[in-house]
Protein backbone atom coordinates (compact mmCIF):
# COMPACT_ATOMS: atom_id res chain seq x y z
CA UNK A 1 0.00 0.00 0.00
CA UNK A 2 1.19 3.12 -0.85
CA UNK A 3 1.08 6.41 2.16
CA UNK A 4 0.19 9.83 1.16
CA UNK A 5 4.14 10.66 1.53
CA UNK A 6 5.19 8.32 -0.65
CA UNK A 7 2.53 9.46 -3.44
CA UNK A 8 3.38 12.56 -3.03
CA UNK A 9 7.28 11.58 -3.24
CA UNK A 10 6.50 9.84 -5.99
CA UNK A 11 4.63 12.59 -7.84
CA UNK A 12 7.44 15.00 -7.28
CA UNK A 13 10.14 12.43 -8.90
CA UNK A 14 8.23 11.67 -12.10
CA UNK A 15 7.46 15.39 -12.58
CA UNK A 16 11.18 16.41 -12.34
CA UNK A 17 12.78 13.31 -14.71
CA UNK A 18 9.69 14.49 -17.03
CA UNK A 19 12.11 17.13 -19.16
CA UNK A 20 14.59 14.04 -19.68
CA UNK A 21 12.08 11.40 -19.99
CA UNK A 22 13.34 9.99 -22.56
CA UNK A 23 17.27 9.71 -21.67
CA UNK A 24 15.70 8.23 -18.76
CA UNK A 25 13.82 6.23 -21.07
CA UNK A 26 16.42 4.93 -23.20
CA UNK A 27 18.86 4.00 -20.95
CA UNK A 28 16.64 1.91 -18.63
CA UNK A 29 15.30 0.15 -22.38
CA UNK A 30 19.39 -0.30 -22.80
CA UNK A 31 19.69 -1.55 -19.56
CA UNK A 32 17.15 -3.84 -20.01
CA UNK A 33 18.40 -5.51 -23.23
CA UNK A 34 21.72 -5.63 -21.74
CA UNK A 35 20.88 -7.51 -18.83
CA UNK A 36 18.24 -9.80 -20.27
CA UNK A 37 18.43 -10.13 -23.84
CA UNK A 38 15.06 -12.03 -24.12
CA UNK A 39 13.49 -8.90 -23.82
CA UNK A 40 14.67 -7.60 -27.33
CA UNK A 41 12.46 -9.75 -29.27
CA UNK A 42 9.36 -7.63 -28.82
CA UNK A 43 11.73 -4.83 -30.41
CA UNK A 44 12.39 -6.62 -33.97
CA UNK A 45 10.84 -3.93 -35.63
CA UNK A 46 12.28 -0.84 -34.15
CA UNK A 47 16.17 0.13 -34.18
CA UNK A 48 17.31 -0.13 -30.25
CA UNK A 49 20.80 0.59 -30.83
CA UNK A 50 22.59 3.31 -28.21
CA UNK A 51 21.07 6.83 -29.15
CA UNK A 52 18.86 6.10 -31.79
CA UNK A 53 15.90 8.45 -32.19
CA UNK A 54 13.75 4.82 -31.98
CA UNK A 55 15.25 4.05 -28.92
CA UNK A 56 14.73 7.62 -27.33
CA UNK A 57 11.00 7.91 -28.67
CA UNK A 58 10.04 4.77 -27.11
CA UNK A 59 11.96 5.68 -23.95
CA UNK A 60 10.07 8.69 -23.68
CA UNK A 61 6.62 7.28 -24.24
CA UNK A 62 7.66 4.68 -21.33
CA UNK A 63 9.01 7.22 -18.63
CA UNK A 64 5.78 10.03 -19.75
CA UNK A 65 2.80 7.11 -19.44
CA UNK A 66 4.46 6.23 -16.19
CA UNK A 67 5.09 10.03 -14.89
CA UNK A 68 1.27 10.57 -15.45
CA UNK A 69 0.34 7.94 -13.84
CA UNK A 70 1.85 8.77 -10.73
CA UNK A 71 -0.02 12.41 -11.09
CA UNK A 72 -2.77 10.58 -9.19
CA UNK A 73 -2.15 7.03 -8.26
CA UNK A 74 -5.43 6.37 -7.40
CA UNK A 75 -7.07 6.63 -10.44
CA UNK A 76 -4.46 4.24 -11.93
CA UNK A 77 -7.11 2.12 -13.51
CA UNK A 78 -8.75 5.14 -15.09
CA UNK A 79 -5.64 6.52 -16.99
CA UNK A 80 -3.77 2.81 -17.83
CA UNK A 81 -7.14 1.83 -19.44
CA UNK A 82 -5.82 2.65 -23.38
CA UNK A 83 -2.82 1.03 -22.25
CA UNK A 84 -4.30 -2.16 -20.58
CA UNK A 85 -6.13 -2.59 -23.67
CA UNK A 86 -2.87 -2.30 -26.06
CA UNK A 87 -0.86 -4.37 -24.22
CA UNK A 88 -3.70 -7.26 -23.51
CA UNK A 89 -4.61 -7.23 -27.27
CA UNK A 90 -1.93 -5.62 -29.36
CA UNK A 91 1.54 -5.97 -28.08
CA UNK A 92 0.73 -9.40 -25.61
CA UNK A 93 4.09 -8.91 -24.42
CA UNK A 94 4.65 -11.19 -21.63
CA UNK A 95 4.28 -9.11 -18.46
CA UNK A 96 6.87 -11.51 -16.74
CA UNK A 97 8.79 -8.87 -18.97
CA UNK A 98 7.23 -5.97 -17.11
CA UNK A 99 9.63 -6.87 -13.46
CA UNK A 100 12.73 -6.45 -15.44
CA UNK A 101 11.92 -3.48 -17.31
CA UNK A 102 10.87 -2.37 -13.68
CA UNK A 103 14.13 -3.07 -12.09
CA UNK A 104 15.90 -1.29 -14.66
CA UNK A 105 14.09 1.95 -14.28
CA UNK A 106 14.84 1.62 -10.49
CA UNK A 107 18.70 0.89 -11.65
CA UNK A 108 18.72 4.30 -14.03
CA UNK A 109 16.60 6.34 -11.43
CA UNK A 110 19.42 4.96 -8.70
CA UNK A 111 22.09 6.12 -11.37
CA UNK A 112 20.81 9.79 -11.73
CA UNK A 113 19.35 10.33 -8.52
CA UNK A 114 22.29 9.18 -6.56
CA UNK A 115 21.98 9.69 -2.84
CA UNK A 116 18.29 11.24 -3.88
CA UNK A 117 17.45 7.70 -4.23
CA UNK A 118 16.88 7.17 -0.52
CA UNK A 119 15.88 3.77 1.02
CA UNK A 120 12.28 5.72 1.45
CA UNK A 121 12.38 6.94 -2.30
CA UNK A 122 13.26 2.75 -3.43
CA UNK A 123 10.65 1.65 -1.28
CA UNK A 124 7.91 4.00 -2.70
CA UNK A 125 8.86 3.56 -6.17
CA UNK A 126 9.06 0.16 -6.02
CA UNK A 127 6.15 -0.50 -4.41
CA UNK A 128 4.29 2.08 -7.36
CA UNK A 129 6.15 0.65 -10.37
CA UNK A 130 4.45 -2.99 -9.32
CA UNK A 131 1.11 -1.73 -9.01
CA UNK A 132 1.99 -0.12 -12.63
CA UNK A 133 2.96 -3.55 -14.10
CA UNK A 134 -0.27 -4.97 -12.50
CA UNK A 135 -3.00 -2.66 -13.84
CA UNK A 136 -0.77 -2.95 -16.80
CA UNK A 137 -1.70 -6.93 -17.05
CA UNK A 138 -4.94 -6.61 -15.69
CA UNK A 139 -6.82 -7.10 -19.16
CA UNK A 140 -4.37 -10.04 -20.21
CA UNK A 141 -6.80 -12.74 -18.80
CA UNK B 1 31.52 -31.23 -30.77
CA UNK B 2 28.13 -29.93 -30.08
CA UNK B 3 28.08 -26.51 -30.72
CA UNK B 4 25.89 -25.41 -27.74
CA UNK B 5 28.22 -27.10 -25.11
CA UNK B 6 31.79 -26.43 -24.22
CA UNK B 7 33.59 -28.62 -21.88
CA UNK B 8 36.21 -28.58 -19.17
CA UNK B 9 36.84 -31.84 -18.47
CA UNK B 10 36.71 -32.94 -14.98
CA UNK B 11 37.22 -36.76 -13.42
CA UNK B 12 36.01 -39.77 -14.34
CA UNK B 13 34.45 -39.99 -10.95
CA UNK B 14 30.46 -39.82 -11.32
CA UNK B 15 29.67 -36.87 -9.66
CA UNK B 16 26.73 -37.12 -7.48
CA UNK B 17 24.31 -34.67 -9.03
CA UNK B 18 24.04 -36.90 -12.42
CA UNK B 19 20.93 -37.98 -13.33
CA UNK B 20 19.98 -38.41 -17.39
CA UNK B 21 16.96 -36.19 -18.43
CA UNK B 22 17.23 -36.80 -22.35
CA UNK B 23 19.52 -38.27 -24.14
CA UNK B 24 20.42 -36.71 -28.04
CA UNK B 25 23.37 -37.99 -30.97
CA UNK B 26 25.32 -35.20 -32.22
CA UNK B 27 27.52 -36.56 -34.59
CA UNK B 28 30.09 -38.84 -32.42
CA UNK B 29 28.90 -37.31 -29.47
CA UNK B 30 26.51 -38.65 -26.88
CA UNK B 31 25.13 -36.49 -24.24
CA UNK B 32 23.24 -36.18 -21.51
CA UNK B 33 21.90 -33.40 -20.65
CA UNK B 34 20.79 -32.50 -17.18
CA UNK B 35 18.16 -29.69 -16.01
CA UNK B 36 16.34 -29.16 -19.25
CA UNK B 37 16.74 -25.70 -19.89
CA UNK B 38 20.15 -24.67 -21.24
CA UNK B 39 22.92 -24.89 -18.51
CA UNK B 40 24.55 -21.74 -17.20
CA UNK B 41 26.09 -23.17 -13.77
CA UNK B 42 28.21 -26.18 -13.27
CA UNK B 43 26.14 -28.05 -14.78
CA UNK B 44 27.56 -32.18 -14.72
CA UNK B 45 27.01 -33.80 -18.59
CA UNK B 46 28.18 -37.74 -19.21
CA UNK B 47 29.75 -37.92 -22.59
CA UNK B 48 30.19 -41.21 -24.05
CA UNK B 49 33.62 -40.54 -27.28
CA UNK B 50 33.11 -43.45 -29.35
CA UNK B 51 36.56 -42.44 -30.36
CA UNK B 52 37.95 -42.68 -26.72
CA UNK B 53 35.28 -45.96 -26.26
CA UNK B 54 35.29 -44.39 -22.31
CA UNK B 55 33.25 -42.20 -20.41
CA UNK B 56 34.36 -39.00 -19.25
CA UNK B 57 31.83 -36.59 -16.92
CA UNK B 58 32.42 -33.26 -18.11
CA UNK B 59 31.32 -30.35 -15.85
CA UNK B 60 30.45 -27.24 -17.83
CA UNK B 61 31.07 -24.01 -16.60
CA UNK B 62 29.93 -21.02 -16.47
CA UNK B 63 31.78 -18.63 -18.68
CA UNK B 64 32.93 -15.17 -18.80
CA UNK B 65 33.97 -12.96 -21.52
CA UNK B 66 37.31 -10.84 -20.50
CA UNK B 67 34.96 -7.42 -20.91
CA UNK B 68 32.74 -9.54 -18.26
CA UNK B 69 35.82 -10.57 -15.65
CA UNK B 70 37.25 -7.20 -16.12
CA UNK B 71 33.95 -5.40 -15.43
CA UNK B 72 33.41 -7.38 -12.72
CA UNK B 73 37.39 -6.67 -11.40
CA UNK B 74 36.78 -3.11 -11.52
CA UNK B 75 33.40 -2.35 -10.11
CA UNK B 76 34.49 -4.84 -7.02
CA UNK B 77 37.67 -2.30 -6.83
CA UNK B 78 35.84 0.29 -6.34
CA UNK B 79 33.37 -1.16 -3.67
CA UNK B 80 33.76 -0.48 0.05
CA UNK B 81 31.59 -3.26 1.43
CA UNK B 82 31.50 -1.46 5.14
CA UNK B 83 29.25 0.78 3.08
CA UNK B 84 27.32 -0.89 0.59
CA UNK B 85 26.68 -4.28 2.32
CA UNK B 86 24.95 -2.37 5.25
CA UNK B 87 23.17 -0.15 2.46
CA UNK B 88 22.10 -3.41 1.05
CA UNK B 89 20.70 -5.15 3.62
CA UNK B 90 19.01 -2.13 5.46
CA UNK B 91 17.17 -1.47 1.72
CA UNK B 92 16.18 -5.17 1.63
CA UNK B 93 14.64 -4.45 5.44
CA UNK B 94 13.06 -1.71 4.60
CA UNK B 95 12.05 -2.56 0.90
CA UNK B 96 10.45 -5.97 1.90
CA UNK B 97 9.82 -5.75 5.08
CA UNK B 98 9.03 -9.68 5.13
CA UNK B 99 12.37 -9.95 5.24
CA UNK B 100 13.26 -9.11 8.63
CA UNK B 101 11.63 -12.38 9.62
CA UNK B 102 14.56 -13.80 9.72
CA UNK B 103 16.28 -10.90 11.97
CA UNK B 104 14.31 -11.29 14.89
CA UNK B 105 17.76 -11.12 17.07
CA UNK B 106 18.87 -8.22 15.53
CA UNK B 107 17.04 -6.08 18.11
CA UNK B 108 14.75 -2.54 16.83
CA UNK B 109 13.93 -3.32 13.28
CA UNK B 110 10.78 -1.35 13.92
CA UNK B 111 11.23 2.30 12.17
CA UNK B 112 13.18 2.97 8.67
CA UNK B 113 15.54 4.79 10.67
CA UNK B 114 16.40 2.00 13.79
CA UNK B 115 16.72 -0.34 10.49
CA UNK B 116 19.33 2.02 9.10
CA UNK B 117 20.85 2.45 12.50
CA UNK B 118 20.85 -0.87 13.75
CA UNK B 119 24.88 -2.34 13.98
CA UNK B 120 23.93 -5.77 13.63
CA UNK B 121 22.10 -4.90 10.47
CA UNK B 122 25.34 -2.99 9.69
CA UNK B 123 27.62 -5.46 10.48
CA UNK B 124 25.61 -8.30 8.88
CA UNK B 125 25.49 -6.76 5.82
CA UNK B 126 29.68 -6.44 5.92
CA UNK B 127 29.50 -9.98 6.29
CA UNK B 128 27.67 -10.88 3.47
CA UNK B 129 29.46 -8.14 1.16
CA UNK B 130 32.80 -9.29 2.44
CA UNK B 131 31.95 -12.95 1.55
CA UNK B 132 31.43 -11.51 -2.47
CA UNK B 133 35.11 -11.22 -2.24
CA UNK B 134 36.13 -15.30 -2.45
CA UNK B 135 33.36 -15.19 -5.30
CA UNK B 136 35.02 -12.43 -6.70
CA UNK B 137 38.28 -14.29 -6.43
CA UNK B 138 37.07 -17.31 -7.78
CA UNK B 139 34.98 -16.83 -10.55
CA UNK B 140 35.61 -20.30 -12.20
CA UNK B 141 34.19 -22.25 -9.26
CA UNK B 142 31.45 -20.17 -7.30
CA UNK B 143 29.43 -23.03 -7.16
CA UNK B 144 31.62 -25.08 -4.95
CA UNK B 145 32.73 -21.57 -2.77
CA UNK B 146 29.30 -21.63 -1.47
CA UNK B 147 28.66 -24.90 -1.26
CA UNK B 148 28.53 -24.69 2.72
CA UNK B 149 26.91 -21.35 2.88
CA UNK B 150 23.94 -22.86 0.65
CA UNK B 151 23.67 -25.38 2.88
CA UNK B 152 23.82 -23.34 6.20
CA UNK B 153 21.29 -21.16 4.74
CA UNK B 154 18.97 -24.02 3.54
CA UNK B 155 19.63 -26.75 6.87
CA UNK B 156 20.04 -24.56 9.54
CA UNK B 157 18.78 -20.74 8.89
CA UNK B 158 15.88 -21.74 7.14
CA UNK B 159 16.02 -18.80 4.09
CA UNK B 160 13.51 -18.94 1.06
CA UNK B 161 15.84 -18.69 -1.50
CA UNK B 162 13.73 -15.89 -2.91
CA UNK B 163 15.46 -13.85 -0.49
CA UNK B 164 18.90 -14.05 -2.14
CA UNK B 165 17.78 -12.63 -5.52
CA UNK B 166 16.34 -9.52 -3.87
CA UNK B 167 19.18 -8.74 -1.66
CA UNK B 168 21.00 -9.24 -4.87
CA UNK B 169 19.01 -6.81 -6.37
CA UNK B 170 19.11 -4.39 -3.60
CA UNK B 171 22.93 -4.44 -3.97
CA UNK B 172 23.11 -3.66 -7.59
CA UNK B 173 20.93 -0.59 -6.98
CA UNK B 174 23.55 0.45 -3.89
CA UNK B 175 25.97 0.28 -6.65
CA UNK B 176 24.28 2.11 -9.47
CA UNK B 177 23.22 5.09 -6.63
CA UNK B 178 26.82 5.24 -5.46
CA UNK B 179 28.58 5.08 -8.77
CA UNK B 180 26.48 6.84 -11.43
CA UNK B 181 25.69 6.04 -14.78
CA UNK B 182 29.14 6.76 -16.27
CA UNK B 183 30.78 3.89 -13.98
CA UNK B 184 27.93 1.63 -13.60
CA UNK B 185 26.74 1.25 -17.32
CA UNK B 186 24.62 -1.09 -18.79
CA UNK B 187 27.61 -3.45 -20.10
CA UNK B 188 29.09 -3.50 -16.45
CA UNK B 189 25.65 -3.42 -15.09
CA UNK B 190 24.82 -6.65 -16.94
CA UNK B 191 28.22 -8.27 -16.19
CA UNK B 192 27.94 -7.82 -12.50
CA UNK B 193 24.27 -8.82 -12.27
CA UNK B 194 25.43 -12.03 -14.03
CA UNK B 195 28.27 -12.27 -11.60
CA UNK B 196 25.03 -12.21 -8.80
CA UNK B 197 22.89 -14.40 -10.48
CA UNK B 198 25.42 -17.06 -10.37
CA UNK B 199 25.95 -16.55 -6.53
CA UNK B 200 22.43 -16.33 -5.95
CA UNK B 201 22.23 -19.51 -7.97
CA UNK B 202 25.04 -21.34 -6.07
CA UNK B 203 23.43 -20.23 -2.60
CA UNK B 204 20.16 -21.86 -3.85
CA UNK B 205 22.23 -25.46 -4.97
CA UNK B 206 22.49 -27.41 -1.79
CA UNK B 207 18.20 -26.45 -1.08
CA UNK B 208 16.18 -29.88 -1.58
Amino acid sequence: MLSKREKDLIKEIWERLTPVAAEIGADALLRMFASYPGTKTYFSHLDISPNSSHLLAHGKKIVLAIAEGAQDISQLTVTLAPLQTLHAYQLRIDPRNFKLLSHSMLVSLACYLGDEFTPVAHAAMDKYLSAFAAVLAEKYR
Amino acid sequence: MCSILSYSWATTQKPDDYSPIRCFQDEEVWHYVINKKLPRIGVCQKVSDHKLRENLYAVKMVEWTDAERKAIASLWGKIDVGEIGPQALARLLIVYPWAQRYFKAFGDLSTNAAIMGNPKVAQHGKTVMGGLENAVKNLDNIKQTYAKLSVMHSEKLHVDPDNFRVLAECISLCVAAKFGPSVFTADVQEAWQKFLAVVVSALRRQYH
